[in-house]
């Protein structure tokens, strides 16, 4: 088990501005800094919180703070306020402040989850999401610590690992057996699953989508034939491009002792059925029945 | 006149006050250095406040209160102050209210010009704020309140001369103070009615108010058309002297503004 931090850190800026105040001859840097600083703080204020409230005002400084920490941590420098500061001095304020909103604007152009809708590509969304982001990560008190960079650095990671699976979700509708899979929406781990469920068959054919009458068949002719699950998935993962694979490996393990076996056991075939469209197939399950 | 660098801590008491909004207390600061330090003080006070400060803690008295202020600040203090008076009109005040911002001002002007019995001040005020674009401004606005009164009156005035004039056919408000300058500073007089009817050529032409009906690009160069209590305000509001907001910084780099979010 992990114990919460002990390294807990002030904000980068701050770190960065100490070690401004530890210099000698720091007058003219502080000024365009203070200046610089100010007119984020407005512009922040203006766009995100409120610039004519103290309140609006208070908020916008924790924000730019924050913003210009995290263009100042993702820029892979040593943990040291004086590196820091020459990286804010030679870049000066305004444009760490842009490179840490663009990281923010990075991140929100990643999924959040493995449902794709066409909602996602609605532009006044995407502006709430980054503004979600934004004030969820950047939002530093210069005086206490802040961890927002590892907020960021974690968000980052899971969030790259659902576009993947996003990824992989759509090279199976491409290849899906009766012609790709139309349709902006989609839910990514149904998709994995119902791939894998039929890769049992072991018959070549990747399914990226499903009906019911297609699941009752599978059943009756994975019991009735008793194929070899793994040379079956084998072959799937043949199939899949290099980077898909991990993914739909991951699933295999997941399946082989709980879905996969309950196909091959004597469960009847209604209750599997109704297992794997309420824990697997989900949205990706047509919901004609003739 | 007393030195001006005498009261620095009165000035900026006094200028905290007013910025914090306190005119009543700002007040009161004045009132105790005119007991304190007598009515010179005052004037070296007020006279070290700047312009934008003074028109603040000046508008906050009018008809209504009198202060000290408005009875001892210099002529030049009181002009200079006269730019800021429209600082806080804003476009939709201008439209929506007019009537309330014209009497305001009038308000203003009338308190202080007529807080004081002696001709000389008075004279002195009429002369310091009459050379000033603002102040040209600030009173044509209020002579555009009643047009016809005051055409009436420069005719009078130009045929029979300032000081046997006076009577006009309506005894509204501005006429007094109308008079006050046509009295005391004829180059001022002229200048206000210059302001008001722009294309007015002596001799040429007969002052006319605009009215309603009047087409704006019929030139008629019979008479000189007067400029509308809107577009004077509105003219006022302009001039008001603002500093730039962005002095450029001396070694930094241009500001990337809004781009910060892109």
């Amino acid at each position: 088990m992990q114990l919460a931090h002990l390294d807990a850190r002030l904000p980068h800026l701050a770190q960065a501005l100490e070690a401004l105040a530890r210099r000698g001859g720091n007058q003219e840097a502080a000024q365009i800094l203070l200046e610089d600083l100010s007119g984020i703080n407005v512009l922040v204020a203006r766009k995100f919180t409120n610039e004519r409230t103290a309140d609006g005002l208070l908020d916008a400084f924790h924000l730019t703070v924050g913003c210009i920490s995290l263009g100042i941590s993702q820029a892979n420098l040593p943990e040291d306020g004086e590196a820091q500061l020459s990286f804010l001095l030679h870049h000066g304020a305004e444009y760490v402040f842009q490179m840490g909103f663009r990281h923010i604007k990075e991140l929100s152009g990643l999924p959040y989850t493995a449902f794709v809708t066409d909602f996602d590509n609605d532009p006044h969304k995407q502006q709430l999401d980054i503004k979600l982001l934004f004030a969820q990560i950047c939002r530093a008190d210069p005086a206490t610590a802040w961890t927002g960079d590892r907020i960021y650095n974690h968000e980052l990671q899971d969030r790259k690992s659902i576009q993947t699976i996003i990824d992989c979700a759509k090279w199976l509708r491409k290849k899906h057996y009766a012609g790709p899979v139309r349709g902006t929406d989609m839910d990514a781990y149904a998709v994995i699953a119902i791939a894998v469920i039929f890769a049992i068959l072991g018959d070549g054919r990747i399914v990226a989508r499903t009906g019911q009458e297609e699941l009752e068949s599978l059943i009756r002719r994975v019991r009735a034939t008793r194929p070899d699950i793994d040379a079956g998935w084998n072959e799937l993962l043949n199939q899949a491009p290099p980077e898909y694979q991990p993914i739909l490996r991951e699933r295999m393990d997941e399946y082989r002792n709980t879905i996969a076996k309950k196909i091959l056991s004597k469960t009847s075939a209604k209750s599997v059925l109704i297992e794997i469209q309420k824990n697997f197939a989900g949205d990706e399950q047509d919901i004609d029945y003739q | 006149m007393a030195d001006n660098t005498n009261f620095p801590a009165i000035s900026r008491q006094v200028t905290e006050l007013v910025l914090a909004g306190s005119s009543d207390h700002a007040e009161e600061a004045i009132n105790d250095t005119a007991e304190q330090f007598g009515d010179l003080a005052v004037v070296a006070v007020l006279d070290t406040l700047e312009p934008q400060v003074a028109a603040m803690h000046l508008s906050a008295f009018d008809g209504g209160k009198l202060s000290l202020a408005t009875l001892l600040i210099s002529p030049k203090a009181w002009a200079e102050s006269l730019a800021y008076f429209a600082a806080i009109w804003s476009d939709d005040m201008i439209e929506d209210e007019p009537e309330v911002l014209t009497e305001s001002l009038f308000a203003h002007v009338h308190g202080v010009i007529f807080s004081s019995d002696e001709a000389e001040r008075r004279a002195a005020l009429i002369h310091e704020a009459l050379s000033t674009d603002c102040g040209t401004t600030a009173f044509a606005v209020l002579f555009s309140t009643a047009i016809g009164e005051i055409i009436e009156l420069a005719n009078d005035i130009h045929s029979r001369g300032a000081h046997s004039s006076g009577q006009t056919t309506s005894d509204h408000d501005v006429i007094p103070l109308a008079l006050e300058i046509a009295r005391s500073d004829s180059d001022a007089w002229d200048r206000v009615l210059f302001e008001i009817f722009p294309d007015w050529q002596p001799g040429e032409n007969q002052l006319r108010a605009r009215s309603e009906e009047d087409d704006d690009d019929e030139v008629n160069h019979d008479y000189a058309l007067a400029r509308t209590t809107h577009d004077l305000l509105l003219r006022l509001r302009r001039q008001v002297p603002s500093k730039s907001v962005s002095t450029p910084k001396k070694g930094a780099r241009p500001s990337l503004g809004e781009d910060i979010f892109a």
